[in-house]
């Protein structure tokens, strides 16, 4: 497989076959936050994968629409701007551009 | 007498007047909670067999979409049977001492503040509790309120609460017009609450705003008793200098005669003085303590625009969040 960003910035996620719209997918990392690949319209969308209330991955909630709720308390997120939108859930996630090159799927890391 | 069966075949066993939240704590069942007053969202289960009262469906705490599946909050539901619902406990809300009812009169009245007073309630037989939690008081009238015990549970005084009159409460008003020497009863329900002071190796931060403040000197309190070699930042903020503590009034307060506790006043509608720093609360704290926080434990208690604010500005500078410790009241 043949890494072709160009920018240094774009981390490589998966093939962009792997993201189903019925769950997320995590995509974990030894060298930073695990994050949860969803797909919803045709569109990716990355969030980390820590829920903000507690220790919970948010992969393994269900999908509704655009957000996704927390296994732990049925909270709620936006996965397209990270918003909380159902209680006990108050902090904001964290969400990331996307980039698709050539068929694999990569995150842009504006922190870097 | 109802049964309430858990996920797994574990049960335990409610009472006609308590709540779901209630009675599983009663019986030292983990149930998930926060606020017990429908607002945090926290203790949502699913009804899967039986019947139960909803004392409150339009709680805030629940989204339309946790209607549409059909959950509903324990700290606001009453068994009508025996039921089985869905839901995770979790040794987190295990409680450590299991709440109980009973019958309490006001022994004492201290003026802290303009508008703060410190009521000291002795219950019929003494109340077990940990720094930072709080218990639920119902007056003669049968309103109910949660308080944070101020004081320590080994101290013998009863329980005290800080409590800060609220222009047109009627509740606050009523207890304002209490006199200690008069035979008042009230009904304790008590402790609650997982932000209580917790054993580690850290130093600390209280973060207090308004009447968050009786949480957060218990746990100065405790911390001056035992004397340990932690260091404790101590933070209190109000509008303005008539709402907070000088530094003789809260050393005087939490028994800190050495001068052992770094307290930091803080005012957010005048401008700073000698005794306190402008800003609001948890600002001064970030000010003040610089980027080594996560080397802190915080425990906070406040009005919900202070508790949410510093919770979302932990959260975005990286700090461990499990180092937090709060109840979420609304």
């Amino acid at each position: 497989m043949t890494h072709t960003a160009a920018n240094e910035n774009y981390i490589l996620l998966c093939d962009i076959t792997e993201p189903k719209e019925e769950s997320g997918l995590l995509i974990p990392f030894n060298d930073r936050a695990n994050v949860a690949v969803f797909k919803y319209e045709g569109q990716f969308y990355v969030m980390d994968d820590k829920c903000s209330h507690g220790d919970a991955s948010l992969c393994e909630g269900e999908i509704d629409g655009d957000e996704v709720e927390c296994p732990f308390h049925a909270g709620a997120f936006s996965f397209v701007t990270g918003e909380p939108t159902a209680a006990p859930c108050t902090i904001p996630m964290k969400v990331y551009r996307t980039k698709v090159i050539e068929d694999q799927l990569y995150m842009v890391n504006d922190d870097a | 007498m109802h049964k309430v069966y858990l996920p797994g075949g574990d049960l335990f066993i409610c009472n006609g007047v308590d709540t779901l939240v209630q009675g599983a704590l009663r019986q030292g069942v983990g149930f998930p909670y926060e606020c017990n007053s429908g607002g945090c969202g926290t203790c949502k289960f699913i009804l899967e067999e039986g019947e139960v009262e909803d004392l409150n469906p339009d709680a805030a705490g629940l989204s339309d979409r946790d209607k549409r599946k059909g959950r509903k909050l324990a700290c606001q539901c009453r068994p009508l049977s025996d039921i089985k619902i869905k839901v995770s406990p979790d040794p987190l809300y295990t409680p450590l001492h299991k709440p109980a009812i009973q019958h309490a009169k006001l022994v004492s009245i201290e003026t802290l503040t303009h508008n703060i007073r410190a009521f000291t309630f002795k219950p019929d037989t003494p109340m077990d509790f940990l720094p930072g939690q709080y218990a639920l008081l119902t007056l003669p009238e049968g309103d109910i309120r949660a308080y944070s015990m101020a004081n320590l549970a080994d101290d013998h005084s009863g329980v005290e609460f800080f409590i800060k009159q609220v222009p047109g409460g009627h509740v606050t008003q009523a207890l304002f017009d209490m006199h200690s020497d008069t035979d008042t009863k009230v009904s304790l329900d008590g402790p609650y609450g997982i932000a209580y002071s917790r054993t580690s190796p850290r130093n600390i931060i209280c973060v207090a705003g308004g009447s968050g403040l009786a949480p957060m000197i218990s746990i100065a309190r405790a911390h001056v008793q035992a004397g340990t070699q932690r260091k404790l930042y101590f933070f209190f903020g109000g509008q303005r200098h008539e709402d907070i503590l000088e530094l003789e009034q809260f050393r005087r307060l939490v028994g800190d005669s050495t001068g052992i506790i770094q307290y930091t006043a803080a005012v957010s509608d005048e401008t700073a003085s000698e005794c306190a720093d402008n800003g609001f609360v948890h600002q001064v704290m970030l000010e003040r303590m610089g980027q080594a926080l996560s080397e802190f434990d915080i425990y906070c208690a406040g009005p919900p625009a202070m508790t949410t604010a510093l919770e979302s500005t932990l959260h975005a500078i990286g700090f461990p969040m499990e180092q937090l410790y709060y109840d979420r009241f609304f």
